[in-house]
């Protein structure tokens, strides 16, 4: 418990430390107005401008205004949308948060089988192929396979639709576009084009953790106790492996959501990082600052589950600062 | 599982059913999202493009960009041309079934000064009037304080919204419940960066609109939006990347609409000082020199640039408003290419050596932004001079170009009210606080000439003295080499056979302007 509490303080502290970067770094980029405000605006609207937005202040009073309505609750108006920065992100979390988690149960449930398989047979032809296959993922270019898989499964072949979120359906309260058919197939191919690099990454590392984990003493003795196949591989090999692989498939969910800029924007995907993007093009101050803690936040989290996984698959490792 | 199972199969249904809506049903791909649904918020073009389907003017521009009754069947001015009655529209009603009358509309005007923080305010559309003034239901009143010639120009892009709007924040018009216009489509739900769905208005009081129900969805990127447009999901897309015109010209179930936009490209010059930032203080400040802005302006082959980087979208320029848009000058010649010429210009105001300078252009702001750059400093360093070329992200750029930390840049200006008025004053006039002119004037071009000329139209009265002095201040510009003008930007679109598209002269990618086959 103290060990949770002393993480969100850290949490707490970071969020901070993040806002006030961002801050300073966007105010050294320039003055936002200068990109908003319509060519066609006179020098008066133009002074009316900066002074409902606050620019005219200096830094230290925007950046004292902000912490004291971020206190409120409060992170400020879009300067683009007019409208509030944290209720924009929210908004649009909900499709990338599905879209991420398409992509990493892609990455999981084909790449530890993969992974493994080619760790316990190196040298076949099947092991080879899902090799190169491997490198080939995560060295091709993001973008390029976004629009190859556009060209050949939407265009030529015509079975899944170029881009957008399909229908959303609900199933136990959660609204997703993964409960529906419609939502599926719009789901697809943004989610395996996010999904291919970490896959990559989820086979290399199975494959490098079994053929270590292989070698070892106690599957040995499993193997001359007789047990069977499956169940040294599903019990004993696998919780071995498996701790690299939690580490990264945490770390990497923290990537999908914060930065699957690329994708969505191929593909029209309606969530955050396409905002994220849009908002540091136009020096959206409130938007990039809130949507920079939120990802803090969600990192944090995602820190903690990956620490409390670990003592669940391995009891012998103990929460720093948790009773023994 | 037989729910989840169940709960899949219901959805496959409504899939289909989805599919066979038919031809009464439209998507289009469009490749910029308004900032708001807010019809008041920004004059900006991807704004009034929607804007404009969901709410109607008191005065609207037909094809031939003439004015054309709108919420107001007649308007006339006092005859001392400070008083205007408008006769408004009877039998008009909202999207949710109140009545229309002169109340709403003087509701928008107190409204609009009210929207906060916005980036291109309707405001100054709004400057000349000092009250409006609901006579009975269907009179309205409005007083200037000095005659305003521009009031039916400014009040064709003012939206009329409900006075039941009330107190909505521009957010209350996203969420759609404040969305209550009387135009030709009403709205039925908005999801930011994703889609708007529009639904057939029946009680329109124009021509009733072709589609029962219309699905924009928002495609900023270049490469799915065409995708989209070839795999049959979207009828309809704008912003078509020059690069692809040709390849979708060849399908033949697709039509490209291709015409020169009134948004000029242009290479702006500082004229201010003696010396200028990126030039050695030794050489002074060449641009001062009328003969050196002309040779500048010789040395740039504008065919080349439209043919070769811009696959023959968009047209050389010589001047902000092209055909059509109102203050165009058919009398200033087209732009030559000739090299030789600026070459002895150049010799004859004592710069024959050259000089070197870094010139500056945002990267990714324009079509082929950066591509045009560089063929702009190799053109003029075959003129003998010593180029380099700096693409700067558009976040920093315009800033930059304010502070003035620029000497040649590359800018664009969009006509969005059918006149040249606001180009020629924003753009050209002397910079003046007071006066509101020349706020995008980051050069400081200045001609007591120009001024006068421009003074002028926006004093006259009459539509031929105004359009006489809007001609002569850009002829006074163009002989002046005020600007180096490039191009205007081509607007391509492209839409599936069953369908026509026809521009209108604002170059927005208008529902209203689709139409079954």
């Amino acid at each position: 418990m103290v060990y949770v509490i002393r993480r969100l303080l850290q949490a707490v502290f970071l969020a901070l430390v993040m806002s006030f970067l961002v801050f300073t770094g966007i105010f050294a980029v320039g003055n936002p107005v200068d990109i908003l405000i319509s060519p066609e605006a006179t020098q008066a609207e133009r002074v009316l401008l900066i002074a409902q937005l606050g620019l005219d202040r200096p830094f230290h009073e925007q950046y004292l205004i902000f912490l004291g309505n971020v206190l409120q609750g409060d992170f400020g108006n879009s300067f683009v949308y007019n409208r509030p920065a944290l209720g924009l992100i929210l908004e649009r979390m909900p499709a990338t948060l599905e879209l991420a988690f398409a992509a990493i149960m892609i990455a999981v449930v084909l790449g530890i089988p993969l992974g493994v398989y080619a760790g316990l047979r190196p040298g076949t032809l099947g092991s080879q192929t899902v090799m190169a296959g491997s490198i080939l993922g995560f060295s091709v270019p993001n973008f390029w396979q976004a629009i190859m898989l556009i060209m050949v499964f939407s265009v030529m072949l015509g079975w899944f639709p170029v881009s957008g979120r399909g229908e959303v359906g609900e199933f136990l309260g959660i609204r997703s576009s993964l409960f529906t058919l419609n939502g599926l197939q719009h789901i697809a191919l943004p989610a395996i084009n996010l999904a291919i690099g970490h896959l990559a990454l989820v086979i290399r590392l199975a494959r490098s953790g079994t053929r270590e984990v292989q070698s070892q003493d106690f599957i040995r003795f499993a193997r001359a106790k007789g047990l069977t196949e499956p169940r040294i591989v599903i019990v004993h090999l696998l919780r071995n492996i498996l701790i690299p692989i939690v580490t990264l498939v945490g770390m990497s969910f923290g990537g999908l959501i914060a930065f699957a800029v690329v994708t969505e924007s191929i593909f029209a995907w309606p969530g955050m990082g396409k905002l994220i993007i849009d908002s540091i093009r136009q020096l959206d101050r409130p938007v990039v600052v809130a949507y920079l803690i939120v990802i803090v936040v969600i990192f944090i989290i995602l820190n903690l589950l990956v620490d409390l996984l670990y003592s669940l698959i391995d009891p012998r490792i103990r929460l720093d600062g948790a009773k023994q | 599982m037989t729910k989840l199972s169940k709960f899949f199969g219901a959805t496959a249904v409504i899939a289909l059913m989805a599919g066979t809506a038919g031809a009464q049903s439209l998507t289009a791909g469009l490749a910029a999202a308004p900032s708001s649904m807010d019809p008041h918020f920004a004059t900006t073009g991807q704004n009034q493009q929607v804007a404009a389907v969901l709410y109607d003017r008191l005065i609207h521009i037909d094809e031939e960009g003439n004015f054309a009754p709108g919420l107001a069947t007649a308007w006339e001015v006092s005859e001392d041309l400070l008083t205007w009655t408008f006769t408004l529209r009877e039998g008009v009603t909202f999207h949710d079934g109140s009545p229309f009358t002169a109340a709403d509309a003087v509701f928008t005007f107190d409204r609009i000064p009210q929207v906060p923080n916005s980036p291109a305010p309707f405001t100054q559309r709004l400057a000349a009037i000092e009250s409006a003034e609901a006579v009975d239901d269907y009179t309205l009143v409005i007083t200037t304080s000095a005659p305003a010639p521009g009031l039916p120009t400014d009040l064709s892009t003012i939206y009329i919204v409900s006075q039941d709007v009330g107190d909505a924040a521009s957010a209350d018009f996203d969420r759609g419940t404040a969305a209550i216009g009387t135009g030709p489509y009403r709205q039925v739900s908005y999801s930011p960066g994703e889609n708007l769905v529009l639904e057939r208005n029946p009680d329109y009081w124009g021509d009733a609109p072709d589609f029962e129900n219309v699905n924009i969805r928002f495609l900023e990127n270049s490469a799915s939006r065409v995708a989209s447009l070839q795999a049959g999901e979207v009828d309809f897309i704008d912003a078509v990347p020059p690069n692809d015109l040709d390849r979708l010209r060849e399908i033949a179930e697709i039509e490209v609409i291709a015409e020169p936009s009134a948004r000029m490209v242009y290479m702006g010059v500082d004229q201010l000082e003696d010396t200028t930032v990126m030039i050695d203080p030794s050489v002074g400040n060449p641009f001062q020199d009328q003969r050196v802005r002309e040779a500048l302006s010789l040395a740039i082959n504008r065919e080349a640039i439209i043919d070769r980087i811009q696959f023959q979208s968009g047209a050389p320029a010589n001047q902000f408003a092209p055909e059509g848009i109102f203050g165009h000058n058919p009398d200033i010649p087209q732009p030559e290419y000739d090299p030789e010429r600026a070459r002895a210009l150049l010799e004859e105001a004592g710069y024959g050596d050259g000089w070197s300078m870094t010139i500056h252009g945002p990267a990714g702001r324009y079509v082929n932004d950066t591509d045009v750059l560089l063929a702009v400093g190799q053109m003029w360093s075959q003129i003998g001079l010593d180029i380099n070329v700096e693409n700067v992200p558009a976040n920093v750029y315009f800033g930059a170009a304010t502070d003035r930390e620029f000497s040649a840049f590359m800018v664009a200006f969009g006509i969005t009210t059918g006149e040249s008025s606001l180009a020629l004053r924003n753009v050209l006039g002397t910079a003046d606080e007071d006066r509101g002119w020349g706020s995008n004037n980051r050069f400081s071009y200045s001609s007591e000439a120009f001024d006068a000329a421009l003074s002028q139209a926006f004093e006259a009265f009459e539509d031929e003295d105004r359009e006489a002095a809007l001609r002569e201040a850009a002829a006074i510009a163009a002989e002046d080499v005020a600007v180096i003008p490039l191009y205007w930007e081509g607007n391509n679109w492209a839409v599936r056979g069953e369908l026509d598209f026809i521009p209108s002269p604002d170059g927005r990618s208008l529902i209203t302007n689709l139409s079954t086959r």
